[in-house]
């Protein structure tokens, strides 16, 4: 094997240029397709992370709360329950929230909003809407006011320190009604939720709408986005029928739907660069064991047997392949590394349009390890189908004939 | 002692759907030690005949025993290992291999064979010496010239010490003084190590240091002797 691989190996570099192409050729192939899933994932990446810091990967409602949201159906905030939910491994927090809507008011005009009922200092540690203040201080677990979202702020003209009332349905159809202070301002990057959310401590919340130690949702959080069907399994059994278990990607469609449509674009031109590669690897790989026909059947007289012949050809194959993936990987990593660290700012429509999602502007590549080992495995595959054809040539030579 | 048996053997050829008998019907026998010329004119069936003898092409129909055994019946790959432990080659374009120096050249059937690293080192090293070329001994071929190359393409042929060694008009590139020493180093072998050649030829100079001399023509042997029968025949 070692005389053979010598063979190989010496081959390659016979001609340096075409092998030179060759190898360009597939690092080419995989950089391109390793970087633009590494920025279309990155971007997905931010996308979940966006939605997942407003919804939790996980909730826990009344069962069919979803549907309605009914302020109705809610479920109660339990040491049990929550003991429950805590024994499962993977969960890193438990955030309960009581959800309500009303209308709110300023001096002159009003607004439907969103009430949220939160736990300030927790949910500050998952999704950091303290650092989303502007004007005031956000509110803490021991507040009596609220904090408004900047949209509604104008909209109601209203500032900190101003009365907001608010007004709407209670639990049970009770009435619910109040006036708080205004504590802070934060802006949203959503610019229809900066319109319409309201934030208050939980007890203010569950007081507003009459559901003491009520709740409309725990909000879980991971520490691996891997495990989520798993857990989500596993508090269906532990919770039993009386709650309804939903993952991120149930109750938010659009990311998982954006993520398909990425897919299968990214496919489609996958597919596009690694034919056009694969169809000059072909040419290349076959061309030089054409242009050998007469070496190989030397080769044959002397010795060597068809089926060496056919390794030393796949050994050039695999050589010219793992040389690119190597060049390949060594540009991608770095480059890959940085751009994740370093995230290109979009400015103008384009940052609007993601900081409308909620998602900060920028262009980000996601480290994705396992897209090594897949655009490398595609390369190599590629690379055996291209061999195919030389060892099939070579399969069918005559030694006599092609002594000639 | 025989080495080599052809009886009653035929090769067509159907290029295009049009046969052509390459050879017709030819039965001759090779002794252990000859130095044999074929010769004949292009087209003759020299080569086809060479190719069957050397286990490179089958016969039609017909009869080849080396060392009494049957090759014509072997399977391809049966047929490639006896070709690798029984038969030195030597072609006309020298055909070694670009990428391999002219050691790694010479040494490239023992390895194939299995044999240990000193001992085909010690062998190819033996060998160019021998041909005088052992300044040149990690050169590659490239940096050969022809005459050099074809040395290098006799030491390959010799090294794992083969049964016999077949030659397919190994002077045709060469110049005078080339094809003067190549014929000389065989000889010198065929003489002091009994190695046994055949050759197919155009080149008078080889003919003259044949011993036995075959008149192929239209896939026939024309005619067949030893220089003691004739020592004056020329082609």
């Amino acid at each position: 094997m070692k005389q053979l691989f010598k063979l190989a190996w010496r081959n390659i570099w016979r001609k340096r240029r075409r092998s030179v192409i060759a190898i360009v050729s597939v690092a080419f192939a995989v950089i391109i397709s390793i970087s633009l899933r590494s920025l279309m994932l990155g971007n997905y990446d931010k996308m979940v992370e966006a939605g997942v810091k407003n919804s939790g990967y996980i909730q826990i409602h009344f069962k069919n709360y979803w549907k309605d949201k009914s302020i109705n159906d809610l479920i109660e905030n339990s040491p049990q329950t929550i003991s429950t939910i805590s024994a499962i491994n993977g969960i890193t927090q438990i955030m309960p929230r009581l959800q309500n809507f009303a209308l709110a008011a300023g001096e002159n005009t009003s607004k439907a909003v969103i009430v949220n009922g939160i736990q300030p200092n927790e949910e500050n540690s998952f999704t950091n809407i303290n650092k989303r203040i502007i004007q005031g201080s956000f509110i803490k677990n021991n507040s009596k006011g609220v904090a408004i979202s900047e949209g509604l702020a104008k909209h109601l003209k209203l500032k900190v320190n101003d009365t907001l009332v608010l007004i709407g349905q209670g639990y049970h159809a009770t009435i619910a009604s109040g006036k708080y202070t205004i504590e802070g301002i934060v802006k949203l990057p959503n610019p229809q939720m900066n319109l319409m959310n309201v934030y208050m401590p939980l007890p203010i919340a569950q007081e507003f709408a009459s559901a003491q130690n009520m709740i409309s949702a725990y909000l879980i959080n991971l520490n691996d986005n891997k495990n989520i069907n798993t857990i989500a399994g596993q508090l269906k059994i532990n919770l039993g029928n009386e709650f309804e278990i939903m993952t991120w990607e149930e109750m938010l469609p659009e990311i998982k739907n954006s993520q398909k449509i990425d897919t299968t674009i990214f496919t489609m031109l996958a597919s596009c660069l690694y034919l056009i590669i694969g169809m000059g690897l072909i040419g290349t790989i076959l061309m030089m064991a054409i242009e050998r026909k007469k070496e190989f059947a030397i080769l044959q007289a002397i010795g060597l047997q068809k089926s060496q012949i056919q390794t030393v050809i796949l050994i050039e194959s695999v050589l010219l392949g793992i040389v690119g993936i190597i060049l390949a990987f060594t540009i991608t990593i770095p480059f890959i590394l940085y751009m994740n660290a370093n995230p290109i700012p979009l400015t103008g429509d384009s940052g609007k349009s993601f900081e409308a999602m909620g998602v900060e502007p920028s262009l980000q590549l996601g480290v994705k390890p396992y897209l090594f080992g897949l655009m490398a495995s595609i390369v190599f595959a590629i690379m055996l189908l291209a061999t195919l054809f030389p060892i099939l040539f070579v399969k069918r030579l005559k030694t006599s004939e092609a002594l000639k | 002692m025989k080495v080599i048996e052809l009886k009653n053997v035929s090769k067509i050829y159907n290029p295009k759907g049009i046969a052509v008998q390459a050879v017709n019907n030819v039965s001759i026998e090779f002794s252990q030690g000859e130095f044999t010329a074929i010769v004949g004119a292009s087209g003759s069936g020299k080569t086809t005949l060479l190719n069957i003898i050397g286990g490179i092409d089958t016969p039609s129909s017909g009869e080849v025993y080396v060392n009494n055994k049957q090759i014509n019946q072997l399977s391809e790959r049966k047929l490639t290992e006896f070709r690798r432990d029984n038969i030195g080659f030597i072609f006309q374009q020298y055909n070694l291999l670009p990428v391999l120096t002219a050691t790694e050249n010479v040494e490239f059937i023992m390895e194939l064979q299995g044999k240990p690293k000193t001992e085909r080192e010690a062998r190819a090293k033996e060998l160019l010496i021998a041909i005088g070329l052992g300044e040149k001994l990690n050169e590659r071929p490239s940096k050969l010239s022809g005459g050099q190359q074809q040395r290098v393409a006799v030491a390959r042929a010799l090294a794992h010490k083969p049964k016999f060694v077949i030659a397919d008009e190994p002077t045709a590139n060469l110049d005078s003084k080339s094809t003067e020493d190549l014929l000389q180093m065989m000889q010198e072998l065929n003489q002091k190590e009994g190695v046994t050649f055949i050759f197919s030829t155009h080149d008078q100079r080889v003919v003259d240091k044949a011993k036995r001399v075959i008149v192929f023509e239209d896939g026939k042997v024309k005619e067949d002797y030893t220089k003691n029968d004739n020592e004056k025949h020329k082609i």
